[in-house]
């Protein structure tokens, strides 16, 4: 049986978020923003990940809540929501005892990194 | 806290991505600083002067509120933003509650950003504009000095215009009316402030030791200089020299002084080597200078040189109520320093003291104050412990029936104040002159004309009104 994932109906990528940044910002600027942006989502993810390996629940909690906080900004709002659930456990002592949040953030990461690595070739081509 | 340009903000954020976007957002209308954490964020705000403070509450080594404690401790003027994580109400009420100007929940975009630190800016501005407006009109205190009357804000202003100038200050101004805190301020507002200030009383120095005092002197320059002294001008070098009573220097002097002044080299006494010094020049008298000039008693062209920039310190019968600012200000010290409890005055001896004419000053209101406090208990300074001798001139004091007038010498025509309600019996104002004038004609023997000149009026004034006094 196929296990729903919960916040699969949230948006991997918000276009309306991106398009707000690019407004605060400049279109220029954006690129290098997101090439930040997914720098820091894979040393995070790569941190969680010792964390997690080490059972040191204080350091996922950080991690997780300072992935939870970029993802937001750059419109990542699955990695968004999957980081903060990850956060919500590791703050109730909980995460240890629930590998598939853990699980479930390296895929919704991963697929993250993916969707942003396409809008930023997609932005680089328009431009 | 106003500032030229963007103002400088310093943005505490550990995540790469949020700062740079951060700063996107500001970098535009501010000068921006990123820290990454905590303690660069210390080190930040121990180098620079900012504006404003933006910090997000979760940072690798402390908390943005440690950051807020240390902002409200050692810099308290500096507004604070603090970025929440979004439902942290707590967190939001904490920061509020430990001075934080405003929060910001994440994500944001940056309209959010640009109206909390407009308003805060705006907000500021408005509070640098009160406290620009309060300096400029209405200041209770300037340095040591006490006063809001008109007259002294007048000399806090000369003072703050005038001190980053190297021009000389001729002080003037009667005993007690605070010279001395004036030429303080003027060091302390100057570019000088942390070097010397040499302050040099000239009448309080025998003649003869007013030159070595101020030039220094060698070994054997003169019997009993068993060993070489630095002078004042040299103690003073890169500061301030303030020359109290300068009336009172020789005038074989003021002419080294005069050079001192003019060229910045002096020789020490005894000494043929000239010595360079850059010293910024104060001095104060309370005589009336040009009439020193014009008796001969004080060089014309030294005058010159060091009334630049004059200030008349105004003495304290024509300060208003700065007369009871001090005299309260003096009660808590002196009942601090000597472990008395008394905190105020009763009405009857505020009136009187604003009446008095305190013809000694700030110094006479003090010593005054003082005594009450040493000699009594309490926590209000009543009419009878006021010493005795704090009565006005014996002309207006004493009751009509037991005045001595020929026992005392001629008061200037400006004398006497009526004493405070209860202290002193008023009579009519005719009595008093009459017994004025008759005290001026014992004193000169029945000589009319001479009473008349020392009352500095006509003789037909006396003739007159002893007319008028016999028809009464």
């Amino acid at each position: 049986m196929h296990q729903i994932t919960p916040g699969c109906g949230i948006e991997v990528l918000s276009e309306r978020v991106l398009q707000q940044l690019a407004r605060d910002t400049s279109s220029d600027a954006l690129p290098r923003l997101l090439a930040v942006f997914m720098g820091e989502v894979k040393k995070r993810v790569q941190l969680i990940e010792e964390a997690f390996g080490n059972d040191d629940e204080a350091e996922l909690r950080e991690q997780t809540h300072a992935l939870k906080s970029c993802a937001g900004t750059f419109g990542g709002l699955r990695l968004q929501e999957s980081a903060k659930r990850l956060e919500e456990a590791a703050s109730s002592g909980r995460a240890m005892k629930t590998p598939g949040l853990m699980e479930d953030l390296g895929k919704v990461a991963e697929r993250t990194l993916i969707e942003y690595a396409q809008y930023q070739i997609d932005l680089e081509n328009a431009s | 806290m106003l500032h030229d340009g963007h103002p400088r903000v310093l943005l505490v954020e550990d995540s790469p991505s949020n700062a740079l976007v951060y700063r996107s957002y500001l970098e535009e209308d501010y000068e921006v600083d990123v820290a990454h954490t905590g303690r660069d964020a210390l080190d930040y705000l121990g180098r620079r002067q900012y504006q404003a403070l933006v910090t997000d509450v979760r940072l690798p080594d402390m908390t943005g509120l440690d950051i807020l404690d240390h902002v409200q401790s050692d810099i308290p003027d500096l507004p604070v933003v603090v970025i929440t994580a979004h439902g942290s109400v707590d967190m939001v009420v904490d920061a509020m509650q430990r001075g934080a100007s405003d929060f910001i929940t994440k994500p944001f975009d940056r309209a959010r950003l640009d109206v909390t630190l407009a308003n805060i800016f705006k907000k500021q501005h408005l509070k640098d504009v009160v406290a620009e407006y309060e300096k400029s009109f209405v200041r209770e205190r300037f340095h040591r000095m006490i006063g809001s009357s008109l007259p002294m804000q007048s000399v806090y202003r000369i003072v703050e215009s005038s001190a980053k100038s190297r021009a000389s200050v001729f002080i003037t101004g009667e005993s007690g009316t605070g010279k001395e805190l004036c030429s303080e301020a003027l060091h302390a507002e100057s570019d000088r402030s942390d070097k010397s200030f040499v302050a040099l009383n000239c009448a309080a120095i025998p003649r003869d030791l007013i030159e070595s005092e101020i030039f220094g002197h060698m070994k054997g320059a003169f019997t009993g200089a068993s060993s070489a002294r630095e002078g004042a001008a040299l103690r003073a070098d890169g500061g301030t020299l303030f020359l109290d009573e300068i009336g009172e220097m020789p005038l074989d002097l003021q002419s080294k002084l005069l050079r001192l002044i003019q060229s910045g080299t002096f020789q020490p006494v005894g000494s043929s080597k000239e010595i360079t010094v850059d010293v910024r020049f104060i001095c104060a008298t309370n005589r009336n200078p040009l009439k020193e000039v014009q008796e001969g008693r004080f060089r014309e062209d030294l005058y010159y040189r060091l009334h630049v920039i004059p200030i008349h310190m105004p003495p304290l019968r024509e300060r208003g109520n700065d007369i009871l600012l001090i005299a309260r200000s003096l009660l808590i010290q002196y009942a601090e320093d000597e472990g008395k409890s008394f905190r105020s005055f009763g009405k009857d001896v505020e009136a009187f003291l604003q009446r008095n004419r305190w013809t000694g000053n700030v110094r006479e209101l003090s010593n005054i104050i003082r005594n009450v406090v040493v000699l009594n208990e309490g926590t209000v300074v009543n009419m009878a412990m006021l010493p005795a001798a704090t009565a006005p001139h014996p002309y207006n004091s004493e009751p009509l029936d037991t005045a001595a007038p020929a026992d005392h010498e001629l008061a200037p025509a400006d004398q006497g104040a009526a004493g405070p309600k209860g202290f002193y019996k008023v009579i009519p104002l005719w009595q008093e002159e009459k017994r004025i004038i008759e005290a001026a004609i014992a004193q000169c023997e029945g000589n009319v004309p001479r009473a008349a000149a020392f009352l500095e009026v006509s003789a037909s004034t006396i003739y007159r009104k002893r007319q008028q006094w016999e028809k009464l």
